[in-house]
């Protein structure tokens, strides 16, 4: 069942293309996957080095430590916002990769009152209300929305919590799964959930999903065989199905 | 109906959890909505904890019954279900369920509505020669999608 560290980063070179093809990250933003040869000198994580999603490939894909800092000191530019994943994966061991992305549609939900919540099947990893982490709450006086030290990234993993997703105000939102073609599928419908919310909010009244209808993602069950498919059709259309 | 497609198309989503506007119709292309398009809340008859995905004929035969003689059911918060006389129509029809959608949402955004008179609503099963579009519609998704083979 396990996979090598090879085999997952050729995947997370795909889930940052299908991200960026899809239009779920533009040039900024960023995905990750656990290292599955964590420890023993290998790093805890994989992301890529400061580059637009859509243009990654798998010589971009950096191994970085526990704390979020290259395993093998590199004169390229980094993310800045890396410990975002790095307190993730300390916090969450049942998450596998991570998504943050400021992707259009709910980035006014990061900001109204109103929660961004589960009105679609797909989307039934929301839940009721996704949490809305805000940075000049948790840091009075900081004067930048990006999460540039560990600290801010621990906060913003505590205000994740032991859901799928958390929005960060003004800014964008982190989403994450077991695997990176969770993480596409639940990013994908994130954007669509959004969407149709809006667009249901502005009708009037509507139904979203009831709670038991969301998704306990501290215990989804076996992934979905659509995974897979929904894995194939995204390669298809980012011109990677080889 | 020998056709069946179901589908999340994301224009008819909005419409499929809203409890103040029905999907209804606004242009040519979507007078199969009629005054409001049916929608099958599987919550109803399955209790409020589904996964909401229609996992076997119980489920099945419950939404079509709510489908009844109609062209199209909504799914609440999931997508439709479309059925048709042939494939030809049913992706016909699935193609214009969108038009009609983004139609409503568009006119809802200008205001104001000039509904369709009695007689426009009626059947009327002599076209005029040419009038039928199934086949030209077809050629014409076919070409887009790269499929016509002359």
């Amino acid at each position: 069942m396990a996979q090598s560290t090879t085999a997952v980063r050729g995947e997370l070179a795909d889930a940052n293309r299908i991200l960026g093809h899809e239009g779920i990250l533009d040039a900024y933003g960023h995905v990750s996957a656990r290292n599955p040869a964590a420890g023993d000198g290998a790093g805890a994580f994989l992301l890529s080095r400061a580059r637009a999603p859509q243009l990654v490939e798998e010589a971009d894909i950096l191994e970085f430590t526990a704390e979020g800092e290259p395993v093998v000191p590199s004169t390229r530019t980094l993310y800045l916002e890396r410990y975002i994943h790095a307190a993730i994966y300390a916090a969450r061991p049942d998450v596998g990769a991570v998504c943050h992305s400021h992707t259009p549609s709910i980035l006014p939900f990061s900001v109204s009152t109103t929660p961004l919540r589960s009105v679609i099947h797909s989307a039934r990893f929301i839940g009721p209300a996704a949490p809305v982490w805000d940075i000049s709450r948790e840091f009075p006086g900081e004067w930048s929305p990006l999460v540039r030290n560990y600290a801010y990234g621990a906060s913003l993993a505590a205000a994740l919590g032991d859901g799928a997703i958390a929005l960060l105000r003004g800014h964008g939102c982190v989403v994450v799964g077991r695997t990176p073609q969770e993480v596409v599928s639940r990013c994908t419908a994130m954007g669509k959930n959004a969407q149709v919310q809006e667009i249901a909010h502005r009708l009037g009244e509507y139904t979203p999903l009831h709670p038991g209808e969301c998704e306990d993602t501290l215990n989804p069950g076996p992934p979905l065989a659509a995974d897979n498919r929904a894995w194939e059709y995204y390669l298809r259309r980012a011109g990677l199905l080889r | 109906m020998t056709a069946v497609c179901h589908n999340h198309a994301m224009s008819i989503l909005p419409f499929s959890i809203s409890r103040s506007v029905k999907l209804r119709s606004t242009i040519n292309r979507s007078l199969m909505f009629g005054e409001g398009v049916p929608v099958w809340d599987i919550a109803d008859d399955f209790g409020s904890g589904t996964d909401m995905l229609v996992r076997n004929m119980t489920q099945g035969r419950s939404l079509a019954r709510k489908l009844g003689q109609q062209v199209i059911t909504l799914m609440r918060g999931h997508g439709s279900v479309v059925t048709g006389n042939g494939v030809r129509q049913v992706v016909t029809r699935s193609l214009n369920m969108d038009l009609g959608a983004r139609a409503q949402l568009a006119v809802m955004t200008l205001g104001g509505r000039r509904t369709f008179t009695e007689p426009e609503l009626e059947p009327h099963p002599e076209l005029p020669a040419g009038s039928t579009h199934d086949d030209r519609d077809w050629e014409y998704f076919l070409r887009r999608a790269g499929l016509n083979r002359d």
